[in-house]
């Protein structure tokens, strides 16, 4: 069992790493650097929303901090790569310390609004202040270089798979040591917790100042990858997106982020083709109509049941036709 | 100190849409202890509506109030079938802040689509001329909207008070499973309040818009802001959130006036931040007390 395991895992990285040298297209490979970077960002963000279990709409915005701490850095100051990333991730997980103030108080809607709130402040910090961050404008950046050599689309690539795989071992040992417990049993029980000497108020901070580390590090390799920051970027819908890919992908499991973000990143993709958003479109609706009459006429459910999903669907399909 | 006169006066009416808004907030929040995040979007397709209504079809501002509160209870509606009421029967934590959001943005993308993503301008009802009180221009709509807003609130809550059915709203507030044991059907009274809180955030989307530009993205900030005001004001307190309003409406002009346009969105959301950290109920709400 152990074997198959580990033999399952090292054909994955081999697969991980060898994938832009079948690929001869610049624009496959940046998808696939925009998806490890995504991943990084959705193993933080799990750590709130899967382990400790609050919702956090304020993560685009952490991500934005990562993002313009790396560009102004680079952009005011010119300095290295190697100095600007782990300079993002100790802002943002001040910035993530910060949100954990006031949400430490409130549950449910609050929370949300709450980190809301927060991350629309963000995003309007880095519009107006113009001084630091060149407000609407936004920064230019150029690709790092290792060693005086220029790195091209393929070798940031390999870059952000070592960032990601580094992200996978570090967020792997943090919830299997006591503070992923700590951080599970805050969920299933604040009251409880605090009865048994885990303070709710420490780990819930710690959750949170973890997890922006981790959309930092996201937003500075982000920033690198794209070449160009700009406070648009980083609005409301992208926070929805970051939640929507923990949510299809599954909560408290790596994979389920990895999966997570490949969504959230191809099925827009993919559907900006007019034709094959017809194809999937119709397809759905006819599966879904040949499934719901199937399990009609066996009297496995009921019409009201399907008719919301069945509704849904054709209204997408007929929808896709315009 | 005309000038503070004068930002005090725009406060006001501004922070009585936002009430209004919040109000709608608390109406769904009593009954079913969720909120629709788009209700920012209600506004703005209530806001388009209208606009179709006056503009293409030439129908007369007070006659579409009623067409757009029609329409505001049938989007409302709609929200509570397809995004909040799968959560509520699976007690999911936070499905319905994802499905109203997600809702949100589908009503935004398309109101894009069908009004287009330009600003447009709303034909006011009343005379454009301002005129003088106490050294301020205040323009008829303003009092129009400040009026239009208190007195949908009272009648909400002479519904409430007065009406069987408003009865049956607030026994699915105070609790919903004595409630539906006493034979209240609190579904429907769920989708009523939904529907409700959307006519709400239509009606104030009309109000507003002959005051500001109209389009699909005006609801987004409205929304948040409204918000804050319910927090700040006390997700329970129906007078909380008139004061709210008008604390955050002032201070928004005032920023606007005095620092800059940019940041106008700032003071009220370090203001819900604030009052969060410090008094988690609001203002005037009461504290829960939760039993263990």
């Amino acid at each position: 069992m152990k074997y198959s395991k580990l033999l399952l895992f090292t054909v994955a990285i081999i697969a991980l790493f060898a994938f832009p040298l079948f690929v001869n297209n610049d624009y496959y490979i940046h998808l696939g650097t925009t998806i490890l970077i995504y991943v990084i960002l959705l193993f933080g963000l799990d750590i709130v929303v899967g382990y400790t279990g609050q919702v956090s709409l304020g993560h685009a915005g952490l991500f934005g901090v990562g993002a313009y701490t790396c560009g102004v850095l680079f952009f005011k100051l010119g300095l290295p790569f190697y100095v600007t990333v782990p300079a993002a991730i100790l802002v943002t997980a001040f910035f993530g310390g910060l949100l954990a103030l006031p949400a430490l108080k409130v549950i449910g809607p609050y929370l949300a609004m709450v980190t809301l709130a927060f991350g629309t402040i963000l995003q309007i910090l880095i519009n107006e202040m113009s001084f630091l961050t060149e407000g609407p404008m936004g920064i230019k950046l150029l690709k790092p270089s290792l060693l005086e050599a220029e790195i091209g689309e393929r070798q940031y690539y390999w870059l952000c798979a070592i960032g990601m795989l580094f992200a996978l071992v570090v967020i792997h040992r943090v919830l299997k040591s006591q503070l992923g417990r700590a951080f599970e049993a805050l969920r299933d029980s604040p009251i409880a917790c605090d009865c048994m000497g885990v303070s709710v108020y420490r780990y819930k901070v710690y959750a949170f100042v973890i997890s922006a580390g981790f959309a930092g590090f996201a937003g500075a390799l982000y920033a690198y990858s794209e070449k160009y920051i700009s406070p648009n970027t980083y609005n409301n819908e992208l926070t929805v997106l970051f939640l929507l890919g923990i949510i299809m992908g599954g909560r408290k499991s790596r994979l389920g982020a990895i999966l997570g973000a490949i969504i959230i990143v191809l099925l827009p993709k993919l559907l900006d083709d007019i034709n094959l958003f017809r194809m999937v479109a119709i397809t759905l609706a006819v599966l879904v109509a040949i499934g719901s009459t199937l399990a009609l006429s066996k009297k496995i459910t009921t019409v009201r049941k399907v008719l919301t999903p069945l509704v849904g669907t054709v209204a997408l399909a007929v929808f896709s036709l315009f | 100190m005309e000038i503070l006169i004068q930002l005090v006066f725009s406060g006001i009416a501004l922070g009585m849409i936002y009430a209004v808004i919040a109000f709608g907030y608390q109406l769904t929040f009593a009954t079913s202890g969720t909120l629709n995040f788009g209700q920012g979007e209600a506004l703005m397709l209530g806001a388009l509506v209208g606009l179709t209504c006056v503009d293409t079809l030439g129908i007369n501002y007070w006659l579409m109030i009623p067409l757009v509160c029609l329409f505001g209870a049938f989007q409302g509606s709609l929200v509570e079938i397809v995004g909040v009421r799968p959560a509520i029967k699976i007690k999911s934590e936070f499905g319905w802040i994802m499905s109203t959001i997600a809702l949100g943005i589908i009503f935004k993308n398309v109101a894009e689509n069908v009004w287009g993503r330009d600003d447009l301008r709303f034909p006011s009802p009343l005379p454009d001329e301002p005129f003088q009180f106490l050294g301020a221009n205040i323009l008829p709509m303003e009092v129009l909207v400040v009026v239009g807003a208190l007195l949908m609130m009272l009648l909400v809550e002479w519904f409430n008070r007065k009406t069987i059915y408003g009865k049956a709203v607030v026994a699915t507030a105070n609790d919903r499973d004595a409630a539906s044991l006493m034979g209240i059907n609190t579904g429907v009274v769920i989708m009523f309040s939904y529907a409700l809180s959307s006519v709400t955030a239509a009606f104030a989307g009309v109000l507003i818009s002959p005051l500001t530009l109209t389009g699909a993205t005006m609801g987004a900030s409205l929304g948040l802001k409204a918000f804050a005001v319910a927090i700040i004001g006390g997700l329970t307190s129906g007078f909380g959130i008139i004061i709210g309003g008008l604390i955050l409406g002032v201070t928004e002009t005032a920023t606007g006036f005095y620092i800059s346009t940019g940041y106008k969105d700032v003071p009220g959301l370090l203001l819900l931040l604030l009052v969060l950290a410090l008094k988690p109920s609001g203002l005037f709400g009461k504290n829960a007390i939760k039993k263990v």
